[in-house]
């Protein structure tokens, strides 16, 4: 009797694991196809990130190169007055003898 | 804070520049002979011995070696300046200090008052350092400074335009700014019209032209400063559109 109920034990352990095994074989098929599973994690991805830029507000613009060339303007104009006084002073002046 | 950095930046500029043109005009009015009477064709009375002569005229000519040396410098350091006004004025400048050199030379040489005298005298008549070669030499760098400028705005005025069509400001706003750019493109446009020939106009007037020639020197100095008065105005307006689309 405990024999019997030994050998039923086994097979139903047997079957167990025969089921175990073939669970493990079918789910790697599911997912033998690794194109479409990376699209899918990055789908999934991208989409809330882009679920979160819609909601941060838009940047002000970067205005750095064109402050740089305004000031670049500023200083070439600067540099205009003083050569331009600079010309004024000899238009307004006369040479004298220069033996005396 | 864009606008304030900038700020701060135009104003130490403006102190910046104020300064240098203070010193520059410091060097010429140490270079430059206060007004006298302009020397006449016959030769002076022999007030000083001929000895005395000859170092008057050694330091009017050393004194036109100098100016001529400082506006070697200030086209050396322009980098508005264009390539051939750049060499043009630099031969110049070169052969005028060489012959003022041999001048110097050949009436440290002369034996008799009257040639030494006559001799001197060139100085003036045969280089006009301080009222024609010096005042020329400065508007060149002036007027390419113009032009280099204008070449500036015309590259910043497509960046203002897409600052403007992409910027989130109210529409409002975006009026006003536009208004300046608008305003901003016809001041630079006009300073364009204003500097067109104008380095041409001044740079191979010689001293045998003068005083006929200072007529020129005028006119261009007027159509810098025209033009130098609408950049003025056209920065004004730049400035005032970051404001505008930063705030």
């Amino acid at each position: 009797m405990t024999h019997l109920t030994a050998l039923r034990n086994g097979a139903l352990c047997g079957i167990a694991v025969v089921a175990v095994a073939a669970c493990g074989a079918l789910r790697p098929s599911t997912t033998s196809n690794p194109a479409a599973s990376a699209a899918s994690a990055i789908s999934s991805v991208t989409g809330a990130a882009g679920a979160t830029q819609l909601a941060t507000p838009i940047a002000p613009p970067d205005t750095t190169g064109i402050n740089q060339q305004i000031s670049s303007i500023d200083n070439q104009l600067s540099t205009i007055d003083g050569q331009l006084n600079a010309a004024s002073a000899g238009l307004s002046t006369s040479e004298g003898d220069p033996s005396r | 804070m864009n606008t304030r950095l900038l700020a701060r930046g135009v104003a130490t500029l403006t102190l910046t520049a104020g300064l240098g043109l203070a010193g520059s005009v410091a060097v010429d009015a140490q270079t430059t002979p206060s007004p006298a009477p302009v020397a006449t064709p016959t030769a002076a009375p022999h007030t000083v011995t001929l000895a005395l002569l000859k170092e008057h005229c050694n330091v009017a000519v050393q004194r036109r070696l100098a100016t001529l040396a400082a506006d070697d410098t200030f086209l050396r350091g322009s980098v508005a300046v264009s390539s051939g006004d750049r060499t043009t004025l630099g031969g110049q400048i070169t052969a005028d200090q060489q012959g003022l050199t041999a001048l110097d030379a050949t009436i440290q040489s002369d034996t008799t008052y009257l040639k030494a005298w006559a001799d001197c005298q060139t100085i003036v008549t045969g280089y006009r350092v301080y009222v024609l070669e010096d005042p020329k030499i400065h508007e060149v760098i002036a007027a390419d400074g113009v032009t280099k400028v204008d070449a500036t705005f015309t590259a910043l005025v497509p960046e203002l335009q897409a600052l403007i069509n992409n910027s989130s400001v109210s529409a409002t706003v975006k009026a006003q700014a536009q208004a300046d750019l608008n305003d901003l493109t016809s001041k630079v446009d006009a300073s364009q019209t204003s500097i067109s020939g104008v380095s041409s106009s001044v740079i191979n007037l010689v001293p045998a032209g003068w005083p006929g020639n200072q007529v020129d020197l005028k006119s261009a100095a007027q159509n810098i400063r025209t033009a130098h008065s609408d950049l003025a105005g056209a920065g004004a307006d730049a400035n005032h559109i970051i404001q505008l689309l930063g705030a």
